[in-house]
């Protein structure tokens, strides 16, 4: 079985999970996009619900490739900040602050 | 040119038969003759290579020796460098200065390696043929109307036509293997782990790992040496000792490989692929290899799991990207919510938004069980499958990619095709496992690779096994237009 | 009718040098973003390392509230956009916490109750906005961001305000007890959020509320009530509770809804991929259990049982090192009347303390001049009064307590017989007060005492005036 098997599957990416989405993510999606990119994500969940058959009962998730632990590092301030030159982007600073507009609470 | 390979270069300059400056020059200008066919630079760093260049030259006119010194490198545009712009291939990062070198950079800098420039590259690592780059695609050597394979398309191409003799690349679902294989030349992915992700831009973090294009086997083994190791700031990175892969290669010993070919890898492929795979075989077999058969059961759910999980993690690593305090900011922002929505969708291109949206939809309340869990479950199942073969079989053989390289434009809206041509890489991703390319054959003029996995940190197998083949075939020393 | 129910998150700043996962300083204080190092800025390419001494202290807290400790515990990415969370996420933990399943028990009007805590895990602190520095801008600076905190995260166990406030300051002194957290509230480095809800006794839990900004004990007694009182009004009317978070607005002792989380956001937990399980073996919490100062609550046991306090007392006496410090001190210089000493600490020193704003590790009287006075009240060489007005001397002028004994000759006068004379002397002089008392005005007998305090200067032994008193008036 491919995943082209699985064309007849549910469309989901409709206009309103796709908004959702791109509110979450921080994207805008012009509505002119809207149906290609739905097509596209459907065709994407389609190839994606192969996995769904595997017979993953007994697995646990693979988080890292690896098995060791996470090292830890001493408790030691570094004294090496440099702020000119993380900030070289001058155009989104003032007076060693980010400027963003206004949030409001 | 006399000085093709890493290891003819290194010794030129040790002997002073070439001084670095020469030899640098002598690239630059390939390069700049060749920018404007191929595209395989988006940043010459030429001031900072010729001073590079004359201060190896001034350590060696004092007998001092550094292991790569004066070896030219081409860089991918996903290493920060320092001072120097780092684009990631992407219209977001188009303004960025990195502030600091990734630890591979310093590494290969402290090896006394000279940058020629980064490489063109897929928009933030994502593609497979580097058209998603913001800054035009690149194109194969071999046929400029035929892509390099991606994402490190731009480092392949530079290798491949012999405008730069080693480079640096990263490889997250086969994104150096693949070019590799298209680009006719040799594509190493090293475990995951074995070098430091340190300074290289994050696209799907358990999986990404750095690694190298060469022409031949013993380059790549020489490079290999002076970028692995551990990085104590990098938490995922091995304590593991680092052997000397060149030494192991060399070394004459009786060891006989087997070699494990798995159905999977094989059944679907097309006639002259097919062929081309199996001659390859035989110089293996010739060499005194043993080959099994071997079945790798769920590799075939590799590509659906790694659309899972890559556009999930990638979902979040590309965050921080927001327009505040680096990368493109969106002048027409009124709000905080504006500057973010505007900043991030001019920044971004196509395909880097399509992933970001199935990773939040992966991650999503209600669709995490079912997606990413599921997806990381599964690779351990495909990371089980290796573990077994392991225990029959020293390394694991197939081709690289299902075919040749296709033409530029031409899987462009079709993403899953594109998806698919990976098909045979990204399961050594999902399960943290190396491995080469080299080159095999070709058809119709087009190159094809073979593809070595190894187990986990055993890449001098994977080297030598590729040095022995290199010794009995030439298709390493081809070189496009000749 | 109703009964309310609240659970607290409270997030403690660490007290480590440096970040949970970067080596950038945590001091307070400096100027914008010089502490904000490429990898508390999301710089392209970096990643995090963590910090052993905050996985430390998140044990030793554990440890100190009964907890498990997690073998195996996994940090996780909480994924939101924020100017002050510069990577888009916040490496925080979710499921498998480092601490959880520990508890907490309070003393409230003689009874104690066990509060459950659920969790406490580590998490990076975000860095900080500022709306009021340019028009129309909203300035960033992240030298916070990436400090590390702990969440703790109680059971709904709470029944009212008052239990609320008790738990958090037990919490309050276990960390700082600990050394884990200087917990300063204003500052920001102890804060707490409060989830308050209300519901008819048996059913199930109401609609909850979380309650933000809180930075004082009162205030948080005052939140509480507040949310209650609305959450009332609003059912009894037929309504139903909106579960939103609401900013606590001090001036005005309301709550008000955050405009900015109004839209449900959707956190996207998943295990962050840059860091590893972190692995504690048995033998580390060992070692650690072993090097645990002794707490709050085992100290006030031990004050009730080796010095008789009474419980009340013992609990304030232990909450805090400098007092629990300063008390022993005291002990280790007198011989009895422990009590007598603490009810003396507590409300003449602490009280000096509070009236001047300050913690009694500063108080200008040291613990030797205190222990003096003790002794000097229990030898009957001077009265409790006395020794209040030397306390305040010595308070303001930085003089030891010796020095104003023998400078103004300070001493009760505790002879019988000269205060009977002294008391005949006052008797006398006011005979008509004599014989209304003897007619049953029994409060007229401070006034005699005050009467003769004052010929005194207040040196009456107040015991020993009050036999000659009742032999001069009862005859007896």
């Amino acid at each position: 079985m491919t995943w082209k098997d699985l064309l007849h599957l549910e469309d989901i990416m409709d206009k309103s999970t796709i908004n959702k989405l791109a509110y979450l993510s921080k994207l805008s999606i012009p509505d002119s996009d809207i149906k290609e990119l739905s097509q596209n994500l459907d065709n994407i969940l389609k190839l994606i619900s192969e996995i769904d058959a595997a017979p993953t009962d007994k697995m646990d998730p693979m988080a890292h490739p690896l098995d060791f632990s996470q090292p830890l590092r001493e408790d030691i301030s570094a004294n090496n900040i440099n702020r000119e030159r993380n900030q070289n982007d001058t155009s989104k600073t003032k007076d060693g602050y980010y400027i963003v507009p206004k949030i409001l609470d | 040119m006399t000085y093709a390979s890493v290891k003819q270069i290194l010794t030129g300059i040790k002997n002073k038969d070439i001084s670095a400056s020469e030899l640098t020059m002598e690239y630059l200008n390939r390069i700049k003759k060749s920018q404007s066919d191929l595209n395989c630079f988006i940043t010459l760093t030429e001031d900072t290579a010729l001073e590079a260049a004359r201060k190896v030259d001034k350590d060696i006119s004092k007998n001092i020796f550094k292991p790569l010194s004066g070896l030219p490198i081409a860089q991918k545009d996903i290493f920060c460098t320092k001072n120097i712009k780092t684009s990631c291939g992407s219209k977001m990062l188009d303004n960025f200065i990195s502030p600091y070198d990734a630890t591979v950079i310093e590494k290969l800098n402290d090896a006394g390696t000279v940058m020629l420039g980064k490489t063109n590259m897929d928009e933030f690592a994502m593609g497979s043929s580097n058209e998603t780059s913001f800054y035009g695609p690149v194109r194969n050597p071999w046929n400029h109307d035929y892509v390099p394979g991606g994402s490190s398309g731009g480092s392949a191409s530079a290798v491949a036509a012999r405008i730069s003799p080693c480079s640096t690349g990263t490889d997250t679902g086969g994104s150096i293997r693949q070019p590799a294989s298209l680009c006719g030349i040799c594509g190493l992915k090293p475990t995951y782990g074995r070098v430091s992700r340190f300074g290289m831009i994050a696209f799907a973090s358990s999986l990404d790992q750095a690694g190298l294009f060469t022409t031949d086997a013993l380059d790549a083994a020489i490079l290999l040496k002076e970028i692995s190791g551990h990085d104590k700031k990098d938490s995922t990175s091995s304590q593991r000792d680092v052997p000397d892969y060149y030494n192991y290669c060399i070394t004459e010993d009786k060891k006989k490989f087997t070699i494990g070919i798995p159905e999977e890898f094989v059944k679907e492929l097309n006639d002259d692929v097919k062929n081309t795979f199996y001659d390859a075989v035989k110089v293996l077999e010739k060499l005194g290899c043993e080959i099994k058969k071997i079945n790798l059961k769920y590799t075939g759910l590799g590509v659906s799991a790694y659309q899972v999980v890559a556009p999930a993690e990638c979902s979040s690593n590309l965050s921080r990207f927001d327009g505040v305090r680096f990368g493109h900011r969106s002048n027409n922002s009124s709000s905080l919510e504006e500057l973010y929505r505007e900043s991030r969708s001019e920044g971004f291109g196509k395909e880097v938004k399509r992933r970001i949206l199935v990773g939040t939809y992966a991650l999503s309340a209600g669709y995490y069980d079912a997606y990413y869990l599921k997806a990381q479950k599964v690779r351990n199942l495909i990371a089980q499958d290796f573990e077994n073969a392991f225990k029959e079989v020293d390394l694991i053989l197939g081709p690289t990619t299902p075919d040749i390289a296709f033409k530029i434009g031409e899987k462009m809206n079709d993403p899953i095709a594109m998806y698919l041509s990976d098909v045979y890489t990204v399961s050594t991703n999902l399960a943290g496992l190396p491995a080469m390319s080299i080159p095999m054959g070709f058809k119709n003029k087009m190159p094809l690779g073979l593809q070595i996995i190894g187990n986990h940190f055993d890449e001098e197998n994977i080297l030598k096994i590729s040095y022995l083949f290199q010794r009995e075939t030439e298709w390493h020393i081809k070189e496009p237009g000749k | 009718m109703w009964e309310t129910v609240i659970g607290l998150e409270i997030h403690v700043q660490l007290a480590t040098k440096s970040k949970l996962f970067s080596s950038s300083s945590t001091c307070f204080g400096s100027e914008q973003n010089t502490q904000a190092s490429i990898i508390d800025l999301a710089m392209p390419g970096v990643l995090p390392v963590l910090n052993r001494n905050a996985v430390d202290m998140a044990i030793r807290f554990g440890l100190s509230v009964d907890a498990k400790i997690a073998n195996k515990s996994i940090f996780a990415r909480k994924n939101y956009f924020y100017p002050d969370l510069p990577k888009g996420y916040q490496i925080s933990q979710y499921e498998l916490p480092i601490v959880h399943d520990g508890k907490l028990e309070i003393m409230l009007d003689g009874s104690t109750k066990a509060i459950g805590i659920t969790r406490a895990h580590l998490e990076e602190d975000a860095g900080k906005s500022i709306h009021d520095l340019y028009d129309g801008k909203s300035a960033i600076d992240l030298n916070r961001a990436g400090t590390p905190l702990i969440e703790i995260v109680s059971e709904p166990d709470m029944r009212s305000a008052k239990e609320a406030v008790v738990y958090l300051k037990k919490i309050h002194s276990i960390v700082r007890c600990l050394g884990i957290s200087d917990g300063n509230m204003e500052e920001g480095s102890f804060r707490c959020d409060a989830n308050v809800s209300i519901r008819k006794p048996g059913e199930e839990y109401g609609i909850r509320a979380e309650i933000k900004n809180i930075n004082s004990f009162k205030f948080v007694e005052n939140a509480i009530n507040y949310e209650v009182d609305r959450q009332q009004e609003i059912l009894e009317s037929g309504g139903s509770v909106k579960q939103e978070t609401r900013l606590y607005d001090p001036k005005k002792n309301e709550t008000r809804p955050m405009r900015s989380k109004e839209e449900a956001n959707d956190y996207r937990y998943f295990p962050d991929p840059d860091l590893l399980p972190v692995e504690i073996t048995r033998q580390q919490i060992e070692d650690i259990q072993l090097s645990l100062p002794e707490l709050p609550d085992a100290k006030m046991k031990r004050f009730m049982s080796d010095y008789s306090l009474k419980a009340d007392d013992a609990e304030i006496l232990s909450s805090s090192t400098a007092l629990s410090n300063y008390f022993e001190n005291c002990i280790k210089h007198v011989s009895a009347e422990y009590q007598l000493l603490a009810n003396f600490i507590l409300s003449e020193v602490i009280g000096l303390c509070n009236k001047k704003n300050i913690d009694v590790s500063e108080a200008p009287v040291d613990y030797k001049d205190i222990a003096n006075l003790h002794n000097y009240i229990n030898e009957g060489k001077i009265s409790i009064k006395q020794a209040k007005d030397i306390l305040q001397d010595a308070w303001d002028n930085g003089s030891k307590v010796d020095e104003i004994i023998s400078e103004k000759n300070i001493e009760q006068i505790s002879n019988p017989n000269l205060l009977e004379d002294v008391a005949k002397k006052i008797l006398e002089k006011h005979q008509k007060e004599v014989q209304d008392y003897k007619n049953g005005k029994d409060k007229l007998l401070g006034f005699f005492v005050g009467q003769i305090m004052k010929e005194t200067k207040g040196q009456a032994n107040p015991k020993i005036l009050n036999q000659v008193l009742n032999k001069l008036l009862k005859g007896e």
